[in-house]
Parts: C-alpha cells; sequence; structure tokens
C-alpha cells in the first residue's frame, strides 16, 4: 500500500513507471506504490500548469500536480496570509488526497486547493457550468457547496454519510461532463 | 480607541467594538494562494474569509482608519510584510449584517489588526457569510492584484 505520509514527509514524489489505470482504485486504498518514488529534486509545477494527459487514466500528471501543490501547501510558512495563517495539515493533505481519489472520474478537471489561515484547505472547481467547493476541515468536517451558473442555484451539505458520499461523486461527474481545457483524471 | 477587554492569557474576548462604525472598512491581506482558476483568469477564492478554528480566533482584518489616523496608508503597512500580498476591503456593516463581530485586536507588531468573530465560532461563520464578504469586497487603493477581479467588480461593470 502506497504511503502518502512518508511521501509528504519526505518531499515530492516523482513517478518513474507509468502504470496503466485500468480499473479504479477501491475507495480507502491509496496508488500502487510501483507508481510513485520519492526523489530529492521535485520537479516545479506551476500553479496554473494546464498539461494534458494523453491515453486516458491514470492521470498521472494529475495525481503528479496535486500531490505536489499538497507538498507546496504543508510547507507553507506561518505567516504565509500576511497575519499569522498555519500551513496545511498533513491530515488535512491525506484526507484531499483520499476524496479525490473517491470522487474524481476521467475527465475531470485537476482542481484548485486553497489553503486556509487554520492549516485546513479548500478543493474548488470554478467551470462554465459550476462552481464547485469542497472545504476540507476535518474527517468529520467536509463541507460541499455548488453553484449553477446558469441559473444561479446554490446546493450545499455537509459530506458526512456514504450517501452524501454519493452525492459527491453526482457533482463531480457531472461538472466533469463538459469539454474543458484543462488537464484531467 | 477603548481598549478591548482581555482574558486572563491576555487573548482579546470577541466583541463588537462600539467604535467601529458601520461604514468604517476592514482590510483582509490577500495571498496569491488565496488565488483561484476561473476560465482564463483567476478570482479570489471565499476560502481566502476563512477563520481559524482555534478557539477565540476569527478572521484577522486590518482596520482602515486606525492606519489613516497614524498617518499611513495600507499599502505602508502591507507591502512590507515580505511576500507579494494584495488587500481587499469591506465595510463593518456587511460583517454585522451578516451577524458577526468586528473588533480590535491590537498585535505588538500590528496595532491596527483587528478580527471578525461569529458569535458562536467557528460554526457560526459560515461559507454563506463568507461569500458575502467576499461579495462586497473592493481592492485597496495600490494593493490589487493585477488581472483579478473581485464579485464587486463584475457587478459594478
Amino acid at each position: 500500500m502506497f504511503d502518502l505520509q512518508s511521501a509528504l514527509n519526505v518531499g515530492a514524489i516523482s513517478p518513474v513507471a507509468v502504470s496503466p489505470y485500468s480499473a479504479r482504485e477501491p475507495r480507502g486504498q491509496y496508488l500502487s506504490e510501483t507508481d510513485y518514488i520519492v526523489c530529492d529534486n521535485p520537479p516545479t509545477i506551476p500553479q496554473t500548469s494546464v498539461t494534458t494527459v494523453s491515453g486516458g487514466d491514470p492521470g498521472l500528471n494529475w495525481r503528479t500536480a496535486l500531490v505536489n501543490k499538497l507538498i507546496d501547501l504543508i510547507s507553507l510558512p506561518v505567516g504565509w496570509d500576511g497575519y499569522q495563517g498555519r500551513p496545511v495539515s498533513r491530515e488535512i493533505a491525506e484526507l484531499i488526497v483520499n476524496l479525490l481519489q473517491d470522487i474524481a472520474v476521467p475527465g475531470t478537471p485537476l482542481p484548485d486547493i486553497i489553503p486556509g489561515s487554520d492549516g485546513t484547505a479548500q478543493i474548488e472547481w470554478h467551470t462554465e457550468k459550476y462552481d464547485l467547493e469542497i472545504d476540507v476541515l476535518s474527517k468529520d468536517g467536509i463541507f460541499a457547496w455548488r453553484n449553477h451558473i446558469e441559473n444561479d442555484r446554490e446546493e450545499e451539505f455537509a459530506a458526512k454519510t456514504e450517501t452524501d458520499l454519493v452525492a459527491l461523486r453526482r457533482w463531480v461527474r457531472e461538472l466533469s461532463e463538459q469539454d474543458l481545457p484543462h488537464e484531467t483524471a | 480607541m477603548k481598549q478591548p477587554e482581555r482574558d486572563q492569557s491576555g487573548k482579546v474576548i470577541p466583541h463588537d467594538h462600539p467604535e467601529l462604525f458601520s461604514d468604517d472598512m476592514l482590510i483582509r491581506r490577500i495571498s496569491p494562494y488565496h488565488l483561484t482558476r476561473e476560465g482564463n483568469g483567476q478570482r479570489v477564492s471565499s476560502k481566502a474569509f476563512h477563520p481559524s478554528s482555534a478557539a477565540g480566533e476569527g478572521m484577522s482584518v486590518d482596520i482602515k482608519k486606525l492606519i489613516i489616523q497614524d498617518g499611513k496608508t495600507p499599502r505602508d503597512i502591507i507591502a512590507t510584510t515580505g511576500a507579494f500580498i494584495g488587500a481587499v476591503e469591506f465595510p463593518v456593516a456587511v460583517v454585522r449584517n451578516e451577524g458577526l463581530l468586528a473588533g480590535w485586536d491590537p498585535l505588538e507588531d500590528n496595532p491596527y489588526h483587528g478580527q471578525v468573530w461569529g458569535k458562536k465560532p467557528p460554526d457560526q461563520f459560515t461559507k454563506g457569510k463568507q461569500k458575502k464578504i467576499l461579495a462586497a469586497s473592493k481592492w485597496t487603493e495600490g494593493l490589487s492584484i493585477p488581472g483579478v477581479l473581485l464579485p464587486f467588480d463584475s457587478a459594478s461593470s
């Protein structure tokens, strides 16, 4: 089982071998260990990189960009927000990886991860059809909000149960069902 | 302004300061990490207005009139923090209309520091309230982030 915690502790990860993603990982399991090794000189991925992934899944570049972003956020200095903001906690970073692994589908654009001053973070997408934000505050504090751009209709709920996760997966799937020039999972 | 009350540890007790009037402006610093992609551009995320979850901690702000009274500008105070920081400002009235508290919390290294608290922190500082504050925010003069529109700008154009 891939130890994300170790990867986050040591540094960025870089793909060594591309392993085709032929089936979705069961929920709660990490990526295959052969996909990644830890390296000392992490590649620098600009915040707004939109590399296109060819060959569909596994979206290796997508996952690499995500993990590198999270490593960036857990490495933020205290005061990064101009006040006394703390870096994103490792717990939150792992929650985000697990959650996205659960709810992302082929075609899901790479989200932005926005840190909060308190060590939490928010996953968000802003597309032509939807604004979708998932505020990850703790293991039991995940709040989803969506706005339908066309009619300015908002929805929100706290994702606590499996039923809630089913709804969240549906939101992400609906958001992903668009033709977008974004890096996709 | 009257000094705020503090607890035994010296921490300011959340309060609604009576000398912060409805049209006084509160400044919130915006980091590049607060920006999210939208189309081919960027926007400020609502997460920029998320409070601290620690007990008694709200959302840090700078109180604009205290800066001005000291003969300085917001740019004098904020542009010297090191990493590039932009800033937006919004009236105290917006905070109070959402049932939040606006108070003064002077710090050793920032005498203009204030806080916005939920009345039952942190649960009452909801996502909806954060978005309302964002919607009412304008760039502080000299501290806008190039190319980043605010909802207020979009609504006005």
